[in-house]
């Protein structure tokens, strides 16, 4: 009998471990093998996006129910929308400025005008959400967006680029995702660094000691010359021989509602 | 079984519209907890990966089925102990 029972609980074992095996592998062949994983994402972003409108609709209406009653809930929401407005702004005339800089030594150069073709799009799930530092947006191969492309906010800052698109939809693999490393120039006087992701819109780097960089300094990625972010600290221990500088994007990532896709315009 | 469906519809949900990762996480191991073993958690992870990751991403865009499975035997283990 006890030998029946334990021959029935390693046959349940068996069984159990057999199960798992298999949807390793079965997941294993759905994510690794392209052309499947293609074909699943594509199917699943069918509805996707409709399901996350929904959630935002839900959203807003119960923020709008809400603010009714609390007056208060309703001031704070404006002020941080109206925060999120300035740190947009902070971010345009950023790029204004390296624009305007950019274009005189064009002109002075080579005088040749260039022009980017931008595709808006909206974010259908933020970094928050998911655990790879990835931005879903509502943009995709329809809208001659490919692998590779280049993603700004507010015509400023480049956030990242596109690793994945569906027909109506696109993931964008953000510069800041962690370990990812950067070729940059750090400050008035473009010190060549490599910085490496922190996740969120936050990088470091770290800079030789006799090298002049300040909080506030712009960081410019070496391809494209785009904005990549603004130094918040500066770390210095005068007996080492390099000084760490940590620095983020002039934005909050997690708040972004919308980004623009430079089509044709790759880092790579 | 009816509460078992409920909740997978419930994880589907976090799953979409959770604000944080981890709270993804913590649903899947309360139901890992509940139902051990729950098969689910790995369909629901091939769901998260093919949302948000991709092939080029850390893991091979695998994290999320990778992250199931270590929850899938943190649940069922759990489970045993306090049984």
């Amino acid at each position: 009998m006890t030998l029946h029972r334990g021959n029935s609980r390693n046959s349940l074992f068996e069984r159990k471990n057999i199960t798992l095996i298999a949807l390793f592998a079965v997941s294993a062949f759905v994510l690794l093998y392209a052309p499947v994983r293609s074909v699943f994402t594509r199917a699943l972003y069918i509805g996707a996006p409709k399901i996350w409108n929904v959630g935002d609709v839900t959203h807003s209406m119960w923020n709008a129910l809400v603010s009714n009653f609390y007056e208060k809930s309703a001031l704070a929401k404006e002020n941080s929308a109206l925060r999120a407005d300035v740190s947009r702004m902070q971010a345009q005339v950023l790029d204004r400025n390296l624009l305007d800089e950019k274009m005189k030594s064009l002109e002075e150069t080579l005088g040749r005008a260039q022009g980017d073709n931008r595709v808006v799009a909206y974010v259908l799930a933020r970094p928050g959400v998911s655990p790879y530092d990835t931005l879903v947006v509502d943009a995709g191969a329809d809208n001659g967006i490919a692998v590779g492309d280049v993603v700004v906010y507010a015509g400023s800052g480049a956030i990242g680029e596109i690793v994945e698109i569906t027909d109506a939809s696109a993931k964008v693999k953000l510069y800041s995702s962690p370990k990812e490393e950067h070729l940059v120039t750090v400050g008035l006087h473009n010190i060549p660094v490599v910085a490496e992701g922190r996740g969120m819109g936050n990088f470091d780097a770290k800079v030789p000691q006799d090298s002049i960089v300040a909080v506030g300094d712009n960081v410019v990625l070496s391809k494209g010359g785009y904005v990549m972010g603004i130094i918040s600290l500066v770390e210095a221990i005068p007996a080492e021989p390099m000084k760490r500088i940590f620095f983020r994007t002039p934005f909050n990532i997690s708040e972004i509602r919308s980004v623009e896709i430079l089509i044709n315009k790759r880092t790579l | 079984m009816k509460k078992r469906i409920i909740f997978d519809l419930l994880l589907i949900g976090v799953i979409f519209y959770a604000q944080q990762w981890w709270l993804i996480a913590l649903v899947a191991l309360w139901g890992a907890f509940l139902w051990a073993p729950y098969y689910e958690i790995i369909a629901l992870g091939i769901l998260a990966d093919l949302l948000y990751g991709a092939v080029s991403l850390p893991f091979g865009g695998m994290l999320g089925v990778l992250s199931a499975f270590i929850i899938f035997f943190i649940g069922s283990y759990i489970k045993k102990a306090v049984r």
